[in-house]
């Protein structure tokens, strides 16, 4: 029964865990007031979570300095000068010329890059073509020469043509004595 | 005067009727910014932008929510394409440096008064809080910015995203849990 009552004045009643989870849903309050009973009580007995805590609200108080808590007299002049100046235009509209206008030295370069490619490939499409073409007419002269050669041995393939078929009526003649 | 009222006034020209809601609403319209921009130029740049679609949309206001409901959904629209526009904006900047347009840091000053502000805002980033809230998925950033920070009411910020009220519990708690793991992390590291 003592040692039970100890094991529980040694546990906090709040596990880290959920000690951290509340830090979560207080960040932003900034009186110590604010933050719950059990959550003080955890942050007393474990010093990780008061570090944690402690970091958490510097860093939040830092950040949360720029907001505001009584209006600026000077923004409804600023709001209305903005109103006059731009009626028609948004800052968020006039960004995509802006960045255009500042990036048209690359583009135009990259631009003229490839039309010059374009241009140097043409060139060099229509040199190929015509030497091609060159080769060809070269070799039309060349070919008459072959043509005869053909020719010529069409020509002699006629000849043989002729000596089989005097051998072939040979054989005939030799047949119809042998039919005889 | 009703705030509606004021505002159909402001957009039709007058000044007093304009400056009265402009005092009405500009601190918190200014805070929410702030708090998704963690920037005070900007949280005034965006905050201003606010009032100028208000007075142009005037007439499209149906009154089927509180008029501080939507001028709060159009803060945070706004500031979510501010922080959009600046990651674009942050990638051209790469880009720049990459052919050597850029030069110097210092070069920058001349693109306005958004890009000076670059060095503070990098500053600003390093708060490991506001860096992990600004880790966390667009929607749980929301929903605890409007919750946490700005102490809005669950209905009003399920009004203000245009979801249910057990979504918005939902997208809090996965939200408390993921900053409750990076806190961690971020602090012990």
């Amino acid at each position: 029964m003592n040692q039970l009552r100890v094991k529980q004045e040694i546990k906090p009643a709040m596990n880290c865990r959920e000690a951290e989870l509340l830090m979560v849903d207080f960040i932003a309050k900034q009186t110590p007031s604010d933050i719950p009973a059990a959550l003080s009580e955890h942050l007393s007995s474990c010093s990780l979570c008061m570090r944690l805590y402690s970091n958490c609200i510097i860093d939040f108080k830092v950040l949360a300095a720029g907001r505001r808590i009584a209006p600026d007299p000077g923004f409804f002049d600023k709001l209305s000068v903005r109103l006059q100046s731009r009626p028609g235009l948004s800052i968020h509209k006039r960004k995509p010329v802006r960045r255009i206008l500042h990036y048209s030295p690359v583009f135009l370069t990259a631009a003229a890059s490839v039309i010059l490619g374009i241009w140097i490939g043409s060139k060099w499409f229509i040199l190929t073509q015509a030497g091609i073409e060159t080769s060809n007419s070269l070799s039309s002269e060349e070919r008459s020469g072959m043509v005869e050669a053909f020719a010529s041995e069409m020509q002699l393939t006629d000849e043989s043509t002729l000596a089989l078929e005097s051998y072939f009526i040979e054989n005939e003649n030799s047949d119809n004595y042998d039919a005889q | 005067m009703t705030d509606l009222e004021l505002l159909t006034k402001m957009a039709e020209g007058d000044v007093s009727a304009g400056r009265r809601f402009v005092d009405n609403h500009q601190v918190n319209v200014y805070n929410v910014c702030y708090s998704f921009l963690q920037n005070e130029h900007n949280a005034e740049d965006v905050a201003q932008e606010v009032f100028i679609e208000a007075i142009r949309n005037a007439a499209k206001f149906r009154g089927d929510s509180k008029l501080s409901t939507w001028l709060y959904r159009i803060a945070v629209n706004r500031s979510l394409n501010f922080l959009r526009d600046n990651r674009k904006r942050r990638f051209w900047i790469e880009i720049d440096s990459l052919f050597g347009i850029g030069g110097d840091p210092g070069d920058s000053k001349d693109q306005g008064p958004v890009s000076d502000d670059d060095l503070l805002e990098q500053q600003e980033q390093k708060l490991l809080i506001g860096k992990a809230i600004q880790a966390l998925p667009e929607n749980q950033r929301i929903a605890f910015t409007l919750n946490k920070l700005e102490d809005l009411p669950y209905a009003e910020v399920a009004e203000i995203m245009q979801t249910t009220l057990s979504s918005v519990e939902s997208l809090i708690h996965r939200a408390r849990v993921g900053l409750q793991k990076r806190l961690k992390n971020y602090y012990s590291n």
